[in-house]
């Protein structure tokens, strides 16, 4: 039997463990957490916002995501690299058939940077074969997809560490050149004739105002 | 056998070696003392005409007497600078059609920055490339001129000749992809990867994509180009240059080609955005689904003579989304001309250069 006392005090030992778990999910479980957990979040970011730290924690996430990002790509790129590599075999093989036994027609490698070209061409072909099927497309289209990724964690810290220098960021700036595009392309439309025209050449060259003849 | 193999023998491997070292020394040297003057490229003499952003119309300085009296405007694509068409001067394009009495303008599409990042194909069309050619008519006193579009350069062409048919009198397509999707029925390995790529990408990647980046990088579209042929392209700079760097004329041919190459600008998001999903994706050019400032690209409004050239070993167009496109014109006069070489060479090459520039005056000469 217990003590009275010593199960008040499990109960607030668990309360606690469950409150931090909360607060700070994976911590128990012995977990790697990545990002700023959701109820330190909850309880503490307004605060650290409103301190001025939020673009510093922006920066912190930030900088998690892109590492999380550069390592997707790493191994985007290496499974494209490993789809080439499991035709090793076949590129060795033809290797040694075009300097042992070149086709009609083929002259067989004199010097050693001609057995490098020979080489290259080689592993270009059979670089070929691998990616030339769906499996290969797929791998390509991944590392792009994954380079996407790390841009758009790179283009998350450069806006956080713009608002902290009070610069303007990438995304106003983007909009600043968008909204000057839009009125180029109306004045642009503007001047056009709206019936295709039988050209009045003599004044052609100076029909658009803001542009430059020679 | 033996003899094959004599490079693999210890003397014969040390001996290639020492070669090699020596050569790379001299190479060294020679490639410390040459000056800038010996490696610029685009030596052509020309005039600057016209300016728009960072868009410039060149007007090239006749070099015989000038015995065609229609202009030739052209046209280059943005992934790569215009200068390919005038590397050097025994291998340019522009000096042979000047040596035939053409008068020839360029425009050059220029280094576009972040702050062209919105411009669209509509932009490049229906704004810069027509106010060029309208430049071209006025000081040449004609009402149409002949256009002639190279790779990406010639989609636009194709689409200003739909969109501003009565300014354009023929029409000469080079290396164009047309058919997006000819490569599905008739895949060819090494060739397509651009089509490969886009088309296993979703139409929401492309959007992430351009999203992120704002534009496409030159650096880029520059790797991208060498991830069609990477070892190729590795053992071009550890087994070619230090093979060449005794001999002077192959020298300067790779260096002029490397500056070219290294010389990427950056792809405009917007344009991307439609080059990817309007085209590779969706195939809308041959559909006469594609749209410029509001109004269809239809080919069939394409009724100027038209010649349609294609490289025999190009690897970036395949052969099957630019050859055999008679039946998408309204053109009743359709040529198609296959020069040998790749996509690059058909300009650069030395067999194709024999063929390019007297086939399209012969051609451009018996339609005025």
């Amino acid at each position: 039997m217990s003590e009275p006392h010593s199960d008040a005090f499990s109960a607030v030992n668990q309360g606690l463990a469950q409150l931090w778990a909360s607060m700070w999910p994976g911590a128990l479980a012995a977990k790697p957490t990545t990002a700023w957990p959701a109820g330190m979040e909850a309880a503490f970011g307004g605060v650290a916002d409103a301190l001025g730290l939020g673009p510093s924690r922006r920066m912190a996430a930030a900088t998690l995501a892109l590492g999380e990002a550069q390592t997707r790509q790493n191994a985007a790129w290496l499974a494209l690299l490993q789809l080439v590599a499991q035709r090793w075999p076949e590129l060795v093989q033809r290797g040694l058939r075009g300097v042992w036994m070149p086709g009609e027609g083929t002259v067989a490698p004199g010097s050693m940077a001609e057995v490098l070209s020979l080489w290259a061409s080689l592993a270009d072909e059979t670089a070929h074969d691998a990616l030339h099927g769906r499996k290969g497309a797929e791998a390509m289209a991944n590392c792009i997809r994954e380079a996407t990724a790390v841009q758009t964690a790179r283009n998350q810290f450069s806006e956080a560490l713009c608002e902290s220098l009070n610069l303007p960021s990438r995304a106003e700036m983007d909009q600043a050149y968008l909204e000057i595009q839009l009125l180029k392309r109306q004045l642009r439309r503007a001047a056009a004739p709206v019936v295709p025209r039988q050209p009045a050449v003599k004044q052609a060259a100076s029909k658009t105002p803001g542009r430059r003849s020679k | 056998m033996k003899k094959r193999l004599s490079w693999a023998q210890p003397e014969a491997l040390a001996r290639e070696l020492g070669q090699a070292t020596s050569q790379l020394l001299r190479g060294a040297q020679r490639l410390h003392a040459m000056p800038e003057s010996e490696l610029a490229i685009a030596t052509t003499p020309k005039d600057e005409v016209y300016a728009e952003d960072m868009v410039r119309l060149y007007h090239y300085r006749p070099l015989v007497a000038k015995a065609q009296t229609t202009p030739i405007l052209i046209v280059y694509a943005l992934v790569g600078r215009y200068q390919m068409i005038d590397l050097e001067p025994e291998r340019s394009f522009v000096r042979k059609l000047l040596g035939l009495g053409h008068d020839v303008y360029m425009v050059d599409w220029g280094q576009p920055s972040r702050a062209q990042r919105w411009l669209g194909i509509d932009d490049y069309v229906c704004g810069y490339l027509d106010h060029c050619v309208d430049v071209v008519c006025s000081r040449a006193g004609v009402d149409r001129i002949n256009l002639l579009g190279i790779c990406q350069g010639g989609v636009f062409s194709l689409c200003y000749s739909a969109l501003f048919a009565h300014k354009v009198q023929n029409l000469v397509l080079s290396v164009t992809p047309i058919d997006f999707h000819g490569d599905k029925a008739d895949p060819q390995k090494g060739a397509g990867y651009m089509n490969l790529w886009t088309r296993a990408l979703s139409s929401d990647d492309v959007d992430r994509l351009i999203d992120a980046y704002g534009w496409i990088p030159g650096a880029m579209v520059g790797l991208s180009f060498m991830l069609m042929n990477p070892a190729g392209n590795a053992a071009k700079y550890s087994t070619e240059l230090p093979r060449i760097l005794g001999d002077d004329k192959h020298l300067l041919n790779f260096l002029h080609m490397e500056r070219w190459l290294s010389d990427r600008p950056n792809h405009p998001g917007e344009v991307t955005r439609q080059w990817f999903k309007d085209l590779y994706q969706d195939n809308k050019l041959v559909r006469g689904e594609f749209t410029l400032d509001g109004r269809p690209v239809l080919l069939s409004e394409v009724r100027m003579p038209v010649l349609n050239i294609f490289a025999k070993g190009d690897l970036p167009v395949p052969n099957a989304c630019t050859r055999g496109m008679a039946a998408h014109f309204g053109s009743t006069d359709y040529s198609e001309l296959g020069v040998p070489g790749g996509h690059i060479g058909t300009f650069v090459g030395k067999k194709a250069q024999d063929i390019l520039a007297p086939a399209i005056s012969h051609w451009l000469g018996a339609r005025g």
